[in-house]
């Protein structure tokens, strides 16, 4: 055996099929983690507790009778009030009208802010003339368009559009600026290598790379529309949530406006956990946990 | 040499790079000349920093030369083309697109029809022995499946000439010696130019028709060796480390008088 310099032992292993314990275990194992009906669990347990919680001091704190009925109304007095205004249809009506005027606004806003983001990312002129301009923009409260806009469209859809618009911009093209500034270079080098130029290597490489970051501007850019949006009903427009928040203080129903607060939020929780929590699912799914 | 031979061939014509550092001007490359021939393998060795990246970034027409110019089958070469593609060491796979998408992005940027994409991909994945992997996503894959994606991605160009650089330096040498393997295969059936850039002395013999050894920086030509060994070849052949060891004894000359000029 020896006498080269080493010597050698090989084992023969049997290539035996998984034992029954290691199989079992295996088995347990994918069952629990991969369960869905689990998952859920572990994310609705947490927010069930502390919403049944808070639900149950703001019972608590009305059933106390601390303060009058009519400034702090029992959560009983706002599912009837909810219960009701949803059989008149007026809550429905209303949600209907604000989904509509912010999901037009927010497209208009993803379209115009997804071209001036490229425009001052591609434009080193632009991008200095007009990034700061954005930047300055940004810290504007929308809402503080609506003069301007009232004086210049009226009352009108154009005018509320307008504020929708104005509050998602400038988060969506910063968005897409500093996502593609972030990219590691070796994207645009992979992309114009295997032949892409100008608006094709964009649209086929740097925005799609672009995507996770860019992902955070979107969503940050939907949670201005949708204040500037509440925003805007309070202030004087026909239907909408907003307005039924603005009717509750005029008749000081607090239960109304509780109602109103509620479906805000509520509309809020349900499209990022919908819309934005299947995009964030989707880039996971590519990306794998590092772009998520 | 036919006039095929000379249609196709790359000529790296007295190319000298110059860019700005920290401060002033670093000379990366002076007065490289090199000539390609259709179907030949090279790899280009030196020590870091000596422009083997760079020379190929210029091959690519990622960057361009201070002075002299390359050519490819006679032609100028003035930016990146489908005709010369580059392979990283990172891959740079796209993430957003499954493995076959990604194969397929060359003949897409070319207009090629969706059923041609689809053919071509599928081609060059049978070839890198990536069948049933198709619709993988990118993160989902080992370093080594991941270069042979990137080496069926830059296949599917239809290059002329196939650059790459260091693709390998980040696999281990069990994995290594598997896809130097592919990617003999794969050269040999696709008869491509290829311009290996590596600093691993037994990869470039083991691959390479023709080692070429750039100087400390500035790079130039210092030492050319012709590799006539039978293929295929394997990394732990005799022939393989005696060359490899000739050449490394080169390399270390060349490193070595680098450091006795910094000290």
């Amino acid at each position: 055996m020896s006498g080269n310099g080493f010597d050698e032992v090989i084992f023969e292993i049997d290539g035996e099929a998984v034992p029954e314990e290691v199989a079992e275990e295996a088995e347990r194992i994918s069952r629990s983690s991969a369960g869905r009906g689990k998952r859920f669990l572990d994310n609705a347990l947490p927010t069930a507790t502390v919403v049944g919680t808070l639900i149950f001091l703001w019972w608590l704190a009305s059933a106390l009778d601390i303060w009058p009925e009519y400034l702090v109304p029992s959560p009983a007095t706002v599912v009837s009030r909810f219960a009701e205004k949803l059989a008149s249809g007026e809550i429905t009506i209303a949600v209907l009208t604000s989904l509509r005027r912010v999901a037009i606004g927010f497209a208009v806003a993803l379209i115009l802010g997804g071209a001036l983001g490229l425009t001052i990312t591609a434009s080193k002129f632009l991008g200095k003339g007009l990034g700061s301009l954005v930047l300055g923009l940004q810290s504007l409260p929308s809402i503080c368009w609506l003069p301007l806009a009232f004086l210049w469209f009226g009352i009108s859809e154009t005018t509320i559009l307008f504020v929708v618009v104005m509050g998602a911009l400038p988060s969506v093209a910063l968005g897409l600026r500093s996502g593609i500034q972030n990219l590691p270079p070796q994207y645009e080098r992979a992309g114009r290598n295997l032949g892409a130029q100008g608006w094709t290597l964009y649209r086929r490489v740097i925005i799609p790379a672009a995507l996770p970051a860019f992902l955070g501007g979107i969503e940050q850019g939907w949670a201005f529309a949708w204040r500037s949006l509440m925003a805007a009903e309070i202030i004087f427009f026909g239907l909408g949530l907003g307005q039924i928040l603005e009717t509750g203080r005029q008749l000081s129903d607090l239960a109304l406006v509780m109602t109103a607060i509620i479906s805000i939020i509520a509309i809020g929780v349900i499209v990022d956990g919908v819309v934005f929590g299947a995009a964030r699912r989707a880039i996971r799914t590519r990306w794998g946990l590092m772009g998520a | 040499m036919t006039d095929i031979q000379r249609a196709m061939r790359l000529e790296v014509d007295s190319v000298s790079k110059l860019y700005p550092s920290g401060r002033g001007v670093t000379e990366a490359l002076r007065d490289v000349d090199l000539q390609v021939l259709p179907g030949e393998f090279i790899c280009i060795i030196g020590g870091s920093g000596c422009g083997k990246s760079t020379l190929l970034n210029l091959i690519a027409g990622l960057d361009s030369p201070t002075s002299g110019e390359i050519r490819l089958g006679g032609a100028p070469v003035t930016g990146p083309g489908p005709d010369r593609t580059l392979m990283f060491q990172d891959a740079a796979l796209f993430p957003w697109l499954n493995v076959k998408k990604n194969v397929e992005m060359a003949p897409k940027l070319a207009g090629r029809t969706k059923e041609e994409q689809s053919e071509i991909a599928q081609h060059y994945l049978d070839l890198v022995h990536l069948h049933g992997f198709e619709s993988a996503w990118i993160h989902e894959l080992s370093g080594g499946m991941r270069q042979r994606v990137a080496l069926a991605r830059c296949l599917a160009a239809n290059p002329t000439v196939l650059l790459m650089d260091e693709p390998f330096a980040a696999l281990d040498a069990l994995t290594r010696d598997h896809v130097h393997d592919e990617l003999e295969r794969a050269w040999l059936e696709t008869g491509k130019t290829v311009v290996f850039v590596t600093h691993n002395v037994i990869e470039a013999v083991r691959l390479a028709d023709r080692v070429i050894l750039l100087s400390n920086r500035p790079g130039q030509l210092k030492a050319v060796w012709r590799i006539t060994l039978e293929r295929p070849r394997h990394a732990e052949d005799l022939e393989v480390a005696e060359i490899a060891a000739t050449i490394t004894a080169q390399l270390h000359k060349e490193v070595s008088s680098r450091v006795r000029q910094r000290l």
